[in-house]
């Protein structure tokens, strides 16, 4: 990793405020992005992983809140501690962020050309044919036919496909330093998917803009990312390099994940599924968080909150099983599958 | 767009002939033969009596009648005003225009006052101003038109002598007075008429309006917006207010209706020479074919109503003009 | 199946305090025009001293003043309330109920029988509902309240049924009534049992909504002289009463018309509440 990362989180908290209690959907995470580099952000739905995405934005909202103590550091400056407006320069400009549905992420009464510009206008202070051009150089840059027939269309007149490239022409318009993508693929077809994907990596080639791609998908993050990271029930517990931890993942829920990924050409089984569900973020089990769905968990898994363990050269795991190594060679029935399906939702 | 338009002036067409239909059957449903006692009064003329008979068909059989009647309002022909001893058309004429201008007016106002109503609301979401806003709303889109106009009329014309009682002009010295006193003397016998229809158009305006903010607000191209590093402001103004307004045109198509139906009886409180007194004095005179006639106008300014805001809210939300 | 969400409804509705204050005003209201006889102070069309009592400001012996012929308006507007709300409630009942049929059969008999049913629906709600009103009451001369009713039922559905028809539709395409019908069930079965009671819930919100519409509506009647006429009292045949007299008696017209207020804001209070336990989705206003 790179000693001077782009992106830096820093003990991450994100509570929000329910009506059975506080919710610490992020409980400690820290990670770091460096330049040019794509991170992915695996995790079932309800991990945490898109909090965190909005939390770096400041975008969380409603009940939610971010708790002091933790960083997140941007080229060295604490987005945290800036005020509404300065942060209001960060977003759109060195740091985007892109969702999964692309008709809903944008304006159906603006033309797409309008929508393009607007980052133009607000951070560039470009005159209104000015920030046309360039939506038009960025439509053209994200590979739709015929930019300036599509500029003055409408998102309801265009294709899936066709929209979610807007939308990442939007998000590119500053060229930011980091794109945050969360989903970005999941709404879209198989081969759709493809397409965008391969462009992302193309503009982050050209312009050197680091990626943090959020998905549930392990087979996205295969093909795309250099570095993954595991969520599961609020924090981190697993990084690793993308082919260290596909041939050798270290905790439980990253194996469970690769073993539930459907494979062409192998076997035809069952599909593995992990089971249980993950518990209510307003109750954090104490101990290790992943216990309960474990086959490998012992009585120090619900005594001690497990850290992150150093596994191996830029690998971590936060599992107890790299103190205790040999309990990998007795797995047992989950107690999750024991008690019943569904135990612990 | 071009589509939309043939396809809704047809069904104008259409809705202006059924409720031609319902007019007639009321006609014909009302017990005692109204039309023909009418004419069988003195007042009516033998060649207004003969000229009736005729171009209805009174001693017809029902289906001619009704024939003749789809003829003579396709051709505009409303017959004839026993009460104020002319055509019906002439006597619409005269009283069309002011209830126009009523409409008119407490329309640009409403729109203006309740968008701008709704803008500070959704911008001050949850706070007293919001709630307290909220309520007086409520308590104007809860009242009687004609008692809002009443109590209007008695604090602000006969307690403080602020505002004339009634009519358009002045009946004494309207002539004398130069233009610009001409001008000033129409908008004071306007302003009380058209404020309490305003009134109670504007909360129905501000509460859908504001409604509409919010939900565009939980919707996720709100969330883009902000994440394009958009000022609350301009999210509210250039994103939210743009895609609410079509459905605010709809509701003012939708609420045109009653808008004419509360212009006809603010009239009546203030006097304003409008379709509305013509229509209580035609009742009072047993008036009949004048009261059919500002029925079926009545209707068909509805009808043009809501095709105007229909395209209005074409232009509005580009995804209705391929409807 | 149907009783799940109208629970859970009548459950969040009890925490609205807001929605609680409406309707205990509702009743309350609904409770003095049933025992108008026993609680009004004096009999509504008495006319004791048409000389020496006429037009009395609000005092202890009248709260709300006399009007020109001596009478009580505390009494009227009591009595009032009686047939305000009475042809009120009536004529929603009537319209709610056609428009429900109306609007249940259009939807789940669906294609070209549909399409022309809602047209026509299209055609009728162009027409001012008052326009339509004044021209009728004008033709049939003086009606009495039954009349009245009939006519303000008859003019009020077609909004109900549009709204209706949409529910029917969208349910009656859904998989548990194709469900039933494999089983067995009739066409009119499904409608009854399994298709209506979910099609109800905006029903409810409108009438609720509605009755505060009619009761503005009949009391606009009442005061261009063509709705409930005298000797009846009607809010709003006492604030045209209120009118004729409005620079010496400004009472007369006041307590009718705070009555009708008071009244329309709790329904429509009442309304909005509804519609957020019953129909959070649905477009507002």
């Amino acid at each position: 990793m790179a000693s001077d990362p782009l992106l830096d989180v820093i003990d991450l908290h994100t509570t929000f405020a329910t009506d059975a209690g506080p919710a610490r959907a992020v409980d400690g995470v820290s990670f770091a992005v460096g330049r040019g580099e794509t991170v992915g952000l695996v995790g079932e739905s309800g991990c945490g992983k898109s909090v965190t995405a909005l939390s770096i934005l400041r975008l969380v909202d409603g009940a939610g809140r971010i708790e002091k103590g933790g960083r997140i550091l941007l080229e060295g400056r604490d987005l945290l501690s800036l005020g509404e407006r300065e942060m209001r320069e960060v977003r759109g400009n060195r740091v985007a962020m892109i969702w999964q549905e692309p008709l809903s992420a944008l304006n159906p009464v603006m033309t797409v050309a309008d929508q393009i510009a607007e980052v133009a206008r607000v951070h560039a202070g470009a005159s209104r044919a000015e920030a046309h051009a360039k939506a038009v150089e960025m439509l053209r840059l994200v590979g739709i036919a015929d930019p300036e027939q599509r500029a003055n269309e409408y998102p309801h007149q265009l294709s899936g496909g066709m929209r979610q490239r807007v939308v990442i022409a939007m998000a590119l318009v500053m060229s930011p330093a980091l794109l945050i993508a969360d989903e970005p693929t999941t709404a879209l077809d198989v081969t759709i998917q493809a397409q965008i994907l391969e462009l992302l990596a193309e503009v982050q080639r050209r312009m050197g803009m680091s990626i943090l791609l959020i998905t549930h998908d392990l087979g996205v993050v295969a093909e795309t990312a250099s570095r993954v990271i595991v969520m599961y029930a609020g924090e981190v517990v697993e990084e690793a390099g993308v082919r260290e931890l596909f041939a050798a993942a270290h905790h439980p829920y990253t194996e469970g994940l690769m073993l539930a990924m459907p494979r062409v050409g192998g076997k035809a089984e069952r599909l593995a599924t992990i089971p249980g569900a993950v518990p209510p973020p307003t109750d954090w089990p104490h101990g290790c968080r992943f216990r309960e769905r474990c086959p490998y968990s012992w009585e120090l898994c619900e005594r001690e909150h497990p850290p992150l363990y150093q596994i191996g050269e830029g690998h971590v795991s936060r599992c107890h099983l790299a103190i205790e190594p040999e309990r990998r060679a007795h797995p047992h029935p989950p107690i999750a599958a024991v008690v019943g399906a569904g135990a612990g939702a | 767009m071009r589509r939309l338009l043939a396809a809704r002036a047809a069904q104008s067409v259409v809705i202006v002939a059924v409720v031609a239909t319902v007019v007639f059957a009321l006609i014909h449903l009302a017990p005692g033969d109204p039309f023909g006692a009418a004419l069988e009064s003195g007042k009516v003329s033998p060649e207004v009596r003969a000229e009736w008979r005729a171009r209805y068909g009174l001693d017809r059989p029902l289906p001619e009648q009704y024939v003749r009647w789809i003829g003579s309002v396709a051709r505009g022909e409303l017959g004839w005003s026993f009460s104020r001893n002319r055509p019906v058309a002439s006597a619409l004429a005269a009283a069309l225009p002011n209830t126009v201008v009523l409409m008119g007016t407490a329309l640009l106002l409403s729109i203006v006052l309740g968008i701008a109503a709704a803008l500070l609301q959704a911008s001050r979401r949850g706070s007293l101003l919001d709630r307290g806003s909220s309520a007086v709303l409520l308590v104007f889109y809860s009242m009687p038109e004609f008692w809002l106009g009443l109590m209007l009329l008695l604090v602000f014309a006969y307690e403080l002598p602020l505002f004339p009682v009634s009519g358009v002009v002045d009946p004494v010295v309207h002539e004398y007075m130069g233009a610009w006193g001409r001008f000033a003397d129409r908008v004071r016998h306007l302003a009380l008429p058209a404020l309490t229809l305003t009134l109670l158009l504007a909360a129905a305006v501000a509460r859908h309006q504001r409604a509409a903010l919010l939900d565009v607000a939980r919707a996720d191209f709100t969330r883009t917006a902000r994440a394009k590093g958009l000022a609350p402001r301009t999210i509210l103004v250039r994103h939210a207010l743009r895609n609410s307004l079509g459905t605010t045109i709809t509701l003012l198509g939708l609420m045109f209706p009653a808008l004419l139906g509360g212009a006809v009886i603010v009239e009546t409180v203030f006097a304003w020479p409008g379709m509305g007194s013509l229509a209580t004095t035609a009742i009072a005179q047993r008036d009949y074919p004048l009261v059919t006639a500002i029925a079926l106008v009545g209707a068909v300014m509805t009808v043009a109503g809501s095709l105007i805001a229909d395209l209005l809210g074409a232009l509005a939300d580009p995804r209705l003009r391929d409807a | 199946m149907s009783v799940g969400p109208w629970r859970t409804a009548l459950r969040a509705l009890r925490r609205d305090r807001v929605a609680l204050g409406a309707a205990g005003v509702i009743v309350v209201f609904a409770l003095a025009a049933l025992l108008a006889p026993a609680i009004a102070p004096y009999s509504p069309n008495a006319q004791p001293d048409i000389v020496g009592m006429a037009t009395l400001p609000p005092s202890a012996a009248h709260p709300f003043g006399t009007d020109v012929f001596s009478r009580d308006v505390l009494s009227r507007v009591i009595y009032g309330a009686r047939v305000s709300l009475g042809v009120a409630v009536l004529s929603i009942a009537l319209s709610m109920t056609i428009g429900t049929a109306y609007g249940a059969i259009a939807g789940y008999a669906g294609g070209a029988t549909e399409t022309i049913m809602m047209r026509l629906i299209d055609a009728l709600l162009a027409i001012p509902r008052v326009l339509l009103l004044i021209l009728a009451l004008a033709l049939w001369g003086s009606v009495g309240l039954p009349t009245l009713v009939l006519m303000l039922g008859l003019t009020g559905w077609f909004g109900t049924s549009r709204l209706v028809r949409e529910r029917v539709r969208a349910l009656s395409r859904g998989e548990f009534a194709f469900a039933a019908r494999a089983l067995g069930a009739s066409h009119a079965r499904v409608l009854w049992r399994h298709v209506l009671p979910n099609a109800l819930t905006p029903v409810i919100v409108a009438a609720t909504l509605g009755i505060g519409n009619v009761i503005v509506l009949e009391a606009s009647l009442s005061y261009l002289g063509i709705g409930v006429r005298p000797p009846n009292a009607s809010w709003g045949n006492i604030i045209q009463d209120g009118a004729e007299a409005i620079a010496s008696g400004w009472w007369i017209a006041l307590f009718p018309g705070l009555a009708i207020l008071v009244t329309v804001v709790a329904f429509n209070l009442l309304g909005d509440a509804l519609r957020d336990a019953l129909d959070p989705r649905s477009p507002h206003a």
